[in-house]
Formats: structure tokens, C-alpha cells, sequence
């Protein structure tokens, strides 16, 4: 089989230059995964119980809300602690990222996370469709979330002019937005989702949207309420909620829809190579500078070239592998997509503002 | 006890309200280590050498461990690097005290735990389980055992000799030598404390392996050998060797064999797979087990097809597959990805 790279697209790379580049993506794949051990299992398990100490520490603090220090303890440390089960966990683990250590304890076919959607249908929209068919318009609906226009190539139409208030609704509620996206709709409007399908989906995610809802809004302050603390902590389990919501969205938005960014049609996929698949992935990508402490909150998906490359790789290794990742790209004039968090989100917000017009 | 149950059903599903989706037990473990929603867990709390190469680990168990029958087996899944498996040990330690089990360090599993199992470590278990279990009547007892045979043994000697101390036991223990003998000294022990249990030892080195096979060689091990209820326990071959004997004597014997046949470590011609309806697909060199179960007219779950999704995770119960794009071998009971995997040379799936 042989291809080259989409006629319209920048890069021109011979089919001997993508099986070499596929063999030089695989071989860090492949290395990686063959050093995986002890030193990485424990690595998770830490970030999981300091995770749940975090939660425990927020929520506790919560009860007692009604005291300014201990709402703000509580507030930053329920939000870090989402932060972290949502991202360097959550999204991870049901990655199947871990799944090597065959443990049920941290196992994608296990694992439920603290948001919104329910870990399967995510794992669908998400592992299936976002990352095989990643940026391409009609196959990844993660191109806009089939709510904004995040690209020249989707039609414009005059509802697009909400693009900015859209993804300004879109951030602090970010979870509800991708559970709703997560039913998908519109796949059952045009008759490519059953409507059995629909149905349980929908069912699993009024399920869980109730439990979620009642745990941080209803039942922990209703105890908090026992020594007068109810209404603060209403207000503190909010905040929390927004400020992981507004975080995620960040991250995510950063991720794919930067300026510089590629996206495809169906035909530039055709044939397409497994070297080809690598490139579209660097294309399609982008990442966030920062220090480890960044990657580490953003669930290192600050590195999602390297993530969108090697989504089975524990996310601990991504770090290391972006220096050689980087050098491939420069080798073969492929963009390598990255820049400090501001800049980054500005570039995302100029395309929201950009393309709300025609 | 039920009244107890129910009320830890009732307050887990009461914290499990604010802690969602995770169980409440998953937030106990980080002060609790015992505790887990997903597995029954062990907290090492001892571990002592028997011989250079073989360990008595001790360890307390959490929530839904069974006290053990002296004589039984129990599954135990440790980390080794990083990745759990898991393996059955017999149990060493005397009915109603805490469970331990004496392991020599043979193959990756019991390695780790010789080697590398400290106090404070967790192990991952299933409840003990197994048939080879010690009637308490007043016949005379004979055991024979070979190498690590002696583990179960010992946890019935332990059982047996303190209740009944009368009891007539005779134990026939074949080993390399007497450094490699696990328990060497407490067997010793145990024969000055109780007159009525008499060993004896079979240093293999020396002697040459103890064999049945011929004529006359049973009762030649001791005289009333035939009037007792006779205990066997070791490897496969040792086991059949004296089982046969005794059978053709009309004898009275319960064993327990080791399987110490190991897996074969790669492999890469055609492969077989058994589905667990029955179904058995021969899966051909380059095919994986997705699409070679598919033309046989098998759906398994899939997306991608390239290793990219893992929708295609399938349960593996037995066997061992090979990822066709890095080569890695999986040998353990566990999820695997139909799309890149292969049999290696079989598989058994459970869907
Ligand atoms: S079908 Fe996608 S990983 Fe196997």
C-alpha cells in the first residue's frame, strides 16, 4: 500500500519517508511500552491515593464551610483533587493505559470516574472515534463538539454566530456539555445510532447526572447544613465543580483547536497508511508548555502530540518521549505544534471569535 | 456475623452516596490497606526463610477471606513488576492461626515472593480452596511427600499433632538434601515434642529418587503401610508413581499433585483458541484472534481494528497470547486486545 499525504495538505512526504517515520514512531511505542514496571505502578498508585486524601481533605473541610479558611481549603483542594481524578486518572485509566498492570483495581474495563458521562459512553466517542479518526470533519465530532465551528471546512450557518457564547457556556459546564455529546444525538437523528442504543445511553447518563448531582449538591451539603454550614457549602461545592470544568475544557480546547492545527475530510484519509495515521496525528495536535507540574495537572495531556501518538502509553512516559518526538518532526518538516498555556488559549478563543463568521 | 454483614452493607451503601462512583471502601484504603471493593487483600506481616531459597510468609487478610482448612490451597496475585499475577500456594500455617504459606522460589511469582516480599506488602487473594483435607478419625496416618509436597502436610501436622497427640503418623519426606529440606528442623521438632509422630527423611542426592514402580517397594517403605490412611503430595509424577502402587494394593490414599509444568515463553505458528461455549478456532500465523474468530463466524466486540481503541478487550482465562506489534507475551488470566493478539500456542476466551 502506498500513499502520500493528502494533496492539500502542507507537508509532502514520499511513502518511503512515512514507512520510515512509521517504523521510527513504533520503535519509541514499542520501547517504551517494553520498560513498563514496577517504578510506573507505583507511580499511579500514588497519584490515586493522593488523589482520594485530596478529596477526603476538600469534602471534610466542606462540612465545616461556614468558616472562611476551611471553604477555601476546601475548595482548592476538592478542585485539584477532581482535576486529577478527571485527567491524569480518569482519562488515563479508561485509556486503558494501565491496564498492562492487570489490576481490576485500575482497569479501564472497571473504572468510573467522578464526572459527569458515564466512563463507557465517553470511552466510545472518545477512544473509538476522537482518537482513530482524529480531526477528521464527519468521523470526529470532537471538531466542535457538534456545537461550534472549529474549522473553515464545516459550513458556516448563522447559528454559528453564538460560537463565542457557546464555548463561554461550554467551559463552566464543560462535564454536562460532553455527557450530552456523549449520547450522541445527532448519530441517532440520522439513523446511525439505534434508538436502543439511544435509549440506554441516555438512561446511563440521567443515572449517573443524578448520583453526581446529589453527592456535590444535595447530600454533602445537606450534612454540612447539620452545623450551619449548608449554604457555603453549596457554594463551595460549585466552585469546585466550575473551576475543574473550566480547567478540562482549557486543556482540551488546547489540545486540538489552536491556530496552526490541521483538520482532514474523508478522502484525505483513504488508504491511509499507519505512517500516514502518525502524521495526522502530529498535525492534528497540539501541546502546552510547561513545567511538570503543569503536565501533571493537565493529566499530561499538555503532551497530546505524544498522547494522540501513543494513547496506550502511560502517561508518566509521555515527558520523556517528547524531546524524540519533536526531533522526528523536525527531521521530516512536520509542524510541531506548541506554546505556553496563555498563548495557547488565546490562539483557540481567536478561532472561536474567527470563525463565527463566515 | 450476618447482623454484622448487613450493617456494613447498609453503611458502605450509605458513604457510597457522597463518594460515588467509587465505593466507599476504595477511600478506607488509604488508611486501611486491607480494604478494597475489587479484590480481598493481605498485609504481609512476617517473613521468614526456611531454606536459602524458599520462605514462610505470613500475613493478615481482609474482608472476604475464609479461615483455611489444613491442607488447602489459596490463589495469591502479586505485583511483579508492575503486573499482577497470580498463583495458587498450599498453606503452611495450622488451622485457626493466621494464614501462611511456604513458597520456594521457583518460576517469577515465587521468586518475588522469596525474594522480594516484606512486611507491610500487599498480596491480592482468593479464598482457600481444595480437597486434600485431613480427616480427623483414629486411623493410623501415613504421609508422602516430595519437595514442596511437605507445605500442606505441615499445616495438617501443625493441626493434627497438638490435638491428638496420641495419634500415630508416620511421614515420608524425599527431598534433595537436608539444606534444601523445608522444615527440616521443626519436623524434628515436632517428632521429640509428640512420640506418636515418627519421620522420616529421603535425601534424594544420596539415595536416588524414590520410586514405586516396582513390586514390593510400597510395603518395603514401611511395614504397615497398607493398614494406613496414606497422604501423597508433590510433584505430578511422584504423585501418580505412588497413587498407581497404592491403588494396585488396595490401599486407602488422597493426594494433591503440583503441576510444575512451565509455560512455553514465545511461540509463532498457527495458534488455537477456545471460546468457552466450546467453539475451537485455529487461528493461522499472521491472523489475529479478532479476525480469525470472525471467520469462523464469531463476533467479538471491536472498533478500530488496529490496536488504537480497545473496544475489542475480551477476558482470557487460560493461556497465553502474543501482541503482534511489539511482541509481548501475555501469559495470565486477563483482558486482553482481540485486534493485535494471538494465541501463543493457545487461548482460552470467555466471553
Ligand atoms: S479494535 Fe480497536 S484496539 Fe482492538
Amino acid at each position: 500500500m502506498t500513499q502520500t499525504l493528502p494533496a492539500s495538505s502542507p507537508i509532502q512526504l514520499t511513502p518511503q519517508q512515512l514507512d520510515a517515520l512509521e517504523e521510527k514512531f513504533d520503535a519509541i511505542h514499542d520501547e517504551i511500552l517494553a520498560q513498563r514496571g514496577e517504578e510506573d505502578a507505583r507511580y499511579i498508585r500514588r497519584v490515586v491515593k493522593l488523589q482520594r486524601s485530596l478529596e477526603m481533605l476538600g469534602r471534610g473541610s466542606l462540612l465545616f464551610a461556614k468558616h472562611k479558611p476551611l471553604w477555601l481549603l476546601g475548595v482548592g483542594s476538592l478542585s485539584v483533587s477532581k482535576i486529577l481524578e478527571n485527567m491524569e486518572i480518569g482519562h488515563n485509566v479508561l485509556h486503558g493505559q494501565w491496564d498492562w498492570m492487570n489490576d481490576k483495581e485500575i482497569h479501564s474495563t472497571t473504572w468510573e470516574w467522578d464526572f459527569v458521562t458515564p466512563s463507557s459512553g465517553w470511552q466510545r466517542t472518545h477512544n473509538e472515534s476522537h482518537h482513530v479518526w482524529t480531526n477528521v470533519v464527519g468521523r470526529d465530532e470532537d471538531v466542535g463538539y457538534n456545537l461550534l465551528r472549529m474549522d473553515d471546512s464545516q459550513p458556516w450557518k448563522p447559528k454559528h454566530l453564538l460560537n463565542p457564547v457557546m464555548n463561554a457556556i461550554l467551559a463552566p459546564g464543560f462535564e454536562w456539555g460532553i455527557a450530552m455529546y456523549d449520547i450522541e444525538l445527532n448519530r441517532f437523528m440520522t439513523g446511525q445510532k439505534s434508538k436502543k442504543d439511544t435509549l440506554r445511553d441516555v438512561k446511563r447518563t440521567l443515572k449517573k447526572f443524578g448520583r453526581q448531582s446529589a453527592k456535590d449538591f444535595v447530600l454533602s451539603p445537606a450534612l454540612a447544613s447539620l452545623n450551619g454550614s449548608g449554604v457555603a457549602a453549596i457554594k463551595g461545592f460549585v466552585a469546585a465543580n466550575i473551576i475543574r470544568n473550566l480547567w478540562a475544557h482549557a486543556v482540551i480546547f488546547c489540545g486540538h483547536f489552536p491556530d496552526g492545527v490541521e483538520v482532514f475530510s474523508e478522502e484525505d484519509i483513504e488508504n491511509e497508511t499507519r505512517g500516514g495515521w502518525y502524521v495526522r496525528q502530529v498535525l492534528g495536535s497540539a501541546n502546552i508548555d510547561g513545567s511538570k507540574l503543569m503536565h501533571f495537572m493537565t493529566g499530561n495531556l499538555s503532551l497530546q502530540i505524544e498522547h494522540h501518538l501513543f494513547p496506550d502509553m502511560p502517561s508518566n512516559r509521555l515527558s520523556e518521549v517528547a524531546p524524540r518526538v519533536r526531533k522526528i518532526c523536525q527531521e521530516y518538516g512536520l509542524p510541531y505544534n506548541s506554546g505556553p498555556l496563555p498563548v495557547q488559549i488565546l490562539k483557540t478563543w481567536r478561532k472561536v471569535f474567527r470563525l463565527a463568521l463566515p | 456475623m450476618k447482623r454484622k454483614n448487613i450493617l456494613s452493607r447498609m453503611s458502605y451503601a450509605a458513604l457510597g452516596l457522597i463518594t460515588h462512583p467509587q465505593d466507599p471502601r476504595e477511600f478506607i484504603q488509604v488508611f486501611n490497606p486491607l480494604s478494597s471493593s475489587h479484590y480481598t487483600r493481605g498485609v504481609v506481616t512476617e517473613v521468614h526463610h526456611e531454606t536459602p531459597d524458599s520462605a514462610t510468609i505470613t500475613f493478615t487478610a481482609g474482608e472476604g477471606w475464609a479461615s483455611h482448612k489444613a491442607g488447602q490451597w489459596a490463589r495469591i496475585g502479586v505485583s511483579v513488576n508492575g503486573r499482577r499475577l497470580w498463583r495458587p500456594y498450599s498453606i503452611s500455617a495450622a488451622e485457626d492461626t493466621a494464614p501462611s504459606v511456604t513458597v520456594k522460589a521457583r518460576g517469577r511469582v515465587s521468586e518475588a515472593l522469596v525474594y522480594g516480599t516484606k512486611p507491610g506488602d500487599i498480596l491480592y487473594l482468593e479464598r482457600p480452596a481444595g480437597q486434600f483435607l485431613l480427616e480427623i478419625s483414629p486411623t493410623a496416618l501415613l504421609f508422602l511427600t516430595a519437595g514442596s509436597g511437605i507445605t500442606p502436610v505441615m499445616s495438617m501436622l501443625r493441626t493434627l499433632m497438638p490435638r491428638r497427640p496420641d495419634h500415630d503418623v508416620v511421614l515420608i519426606h524425599s527431598s534433595a538434601n537436608q539444606e534444601s529440606t523445608i522444615f527440616h528442623d521443626e519436623i524434628l521438632e515436632l517428632a521429640d515434642q509428640f512420640p506418636g509422630f515418627k519421620p522420616r527423611f529421603h535425601f534424594t542426592k544420596s539415595l536416588g529418587r524414590l520410586t514405586l514402580r516396582e513390586a514390593g517397594q510400597l510395603a518395603a517403605l514401611h511395614p504397615d503401610i497398607l493398614e494406613r490412611t496414606i497422604y501423597a503430595c508433590g510433584p505430578d509424577e511422584f504423585v501418580g508413581d505412588i497413587e498407581a502402587a497404592v491403588q494396585e494394593a488396595d490401599g486407602n490414599i488422597v493426594v494433591e499433585r503440583f503441576d510444575t509444568r512451565l509455560l512455553p515463553s514465545d511461540y509463532s505458528g498457527p495458534g488455537t483458541l477456545v471460546i468457552n461455549n466450546g467453539t475451537e478456532i485455529t487461528v493461522p500465523e499472521n491472523q489475529s484472534i479478532l479476525e480469525a474468530s470472525e471467520n469462523a463466524g464469531t463476533e467479538l466486540p471491536h472498533g478500530c481494528r488496529s490496536g488504537v481503541c480497545r473496544s475489542c478487550l475480551v477476558m482470557m482465562s487460560d493461556g497465553a497470547v502474543k501482541n503482534m506489534r511489539t511482541g509481548e507475551m501475555i501469559d495470565e488470566p486477563g483482558m486482553i486486545q482481540s485486534c493485535i493478539s494471538r494465541p501463543s500456542p493457545h487461548a482460552i476466551l470467555e466471553l
